[in-house]
């Protein structure tokens, strides 16, 4: 059977738009628990780069650890941009 | 050469040995008398208990007690021993940074929060908290972190095989079908065929299937092809059903809204405005009040959210939308306007 792949279904205009406005609320309880600041786009790249691991979470608090892990990685990214 | 004292010490070593193994067993969790000699046996074999096993094994809890301070009682009930306190035996000890995670932990997995995912969570913290020694159990008792994790401690379990089965339908991109209880239901679920999409979690720890409505029998107020947030506490358990259809490969669009708000001043001066909908583009004013435009699918989440500000926040688009918080306002009013009004007059 073809399966499709997150990233293949956020290509898709409207499920982009649900995955977002299922996932931002949690974000951005995250983003000010955590202090990290980030603006409206910068949350959506992170649930946009979440996506993947945060279709695998069973609860509420292992989603919070996913963002934390790929906000740790996005940021160590832009501080260390590839060659 | 020769030890006079040889054999004495080597029994010392294994009594002592055998002792520390009761204690590492009890940790794990209560046993009973047998699966305690059996734990011991199994680790010192011929060095382990002796035929008098009985009055060894309670030679033994005497000691522990005496000698160590520790705390083992009898449950009678479950016929086991439970370890309640090392004494003398709890040998961990931390530095004031790991105490301070571990108190920000403790507060972030209240016990009796109910849900099985920090069950295990507080099982762990419990064990590393029972080997402190009394005067660092006594400091993480009054250490009162400022930060915890917003774990959802208020979110009703979610039915395991009901997860297992969405995810699975989600993933094979098939159809789903399954009896839900939804607000509207007063105590008969009714069935639901979907187009699944995936499952999100909210800031206060419920799950949801996004999906596309297909079919609702019998029929509701919902609407055909809208795309609905189902809470997974609500399907019922054992009535879920991956169907042989298979979605087509680009989901059914939702109605789309733009939404636009004004946040008051005490509300937005500080220019921090959260941003909870796709899309969002806030403008700052210089009265400190911001507006805010955002895309939506979902206006009952999104009227959940927004009523967070209370009258701090004024919809101006969609009329849906409105209509929606005009509701919630006629609601609030039946509630609370009779009690209101004397105060008023009082004042």
């Amino acid at each position: 059977m073809e399966r499709t792949s997150v990233n293949d279904l956020i290509e898709d205009a409207g499920q982009r738009q649900r995955l977002l406005e299922g996932w931002l609320p949690l974000a951005q309880v995250a983003n000010q628990g955590y202090g990290w600041g980030l603006d409206a786009a910068a949350l959506e790249r992170l649930i946009i780069s979440a996506a993947p691991a945060l279709g695998l979470a069973c609860s509420s608090f292992e989603a919070y650890a996913i963002l934390w892990g790929v906000y740790t990685r996005l940021r160590r990214d832009d501080l260390n941009p590839g060659p | 050469m020769s030890h006079p004292t040889g054999g004495t010490k080597r029994s010392s070593w294994l009594t002592f040995r055998r002792r520390l193994l009761l204690v590492r067993t009890l940790l794990r969790g209560p046993a009973t008398s047998a699966e305690l000699v059996a734990r011991v046996n199994e680790e010192l074999g011929e060095q382990g208990y002796p035929a008098a096993v009985a009055a060894a094994l309670k030679h033994d809890f005497d000691a522990l007690k005496g000698e160590y301070g520790c705390q083992i009682r009898y449950d009678r009930r479950a016929r086991q021993y439970v370890l309640d306190d090392l004494g003398e035996l709890a040998l961990l000890d931390l530095p004031d940074t790991c105490m301070e995670a571990l108190a920000f932990l403790d507060a972030s997995f209240p016990s009796g929060s109910g849900l099985p995912d920090h069950a295990h969570v507080r099982a762990l913290l419990e064990r590393v908290q029972l080997l402190l020694p009394p005067a660092r159990q006594a400091q993480l008792r009054r250490q009162r972190p400022a930060l915890r994790l917003p774990v959802g401690a208020g979110a009703r379990p979610i039915d395991p095989r009901v997860l297992d089965l969405v995810k699975r339908a989600c993933e094979q991109r098939r159809e789903l079908a399954f009896d839900y209880l939804s607000t509207f239901d007063h105590d008969t679920p009714r069935r639901h065929r979907v187009a699944p999409y995936g499952v999100v979690f909210r800031p206060e720890g419920h799950g949801y299937l996004d999906a596309t409505l297909l079919e609702v029998t019998p029929r509701g107020g919902e609407t055909i092809h809208a795309a609905i947030d189902y809470r997974l506490d609500r399907i019922v358990p054992g009535t879920v059903e991956i169907l042989p259809d298979v979605l087509p490969p680009e989901r059914i669009p939702a109605p789309r809204y733009h939404i636009r708000y004004t946040l008051a001043p005490q509300i937005a001066r500080r220019r921090d405005v959260a941003s909870y909908f796709p899309d969002t583009r806030i403008a700052y004013h210089a009265d400190g009040s911001a507006t805010v435009t955002a895309v939506v699918t979902n206006l009952w989440q999104t009227r959940q959210i927004l009523l967070r500000y209370g009258d701090g926040c004024v919809v101006l688009e969609p009329p849906e939308l409105i209509e929606l918080f005009a509701q919630t306002a006629r609601g609030l009013n039946a509630i609370y306007g009779v009690r209101y009004e004397p105060e008023q007059r009082d004042a």
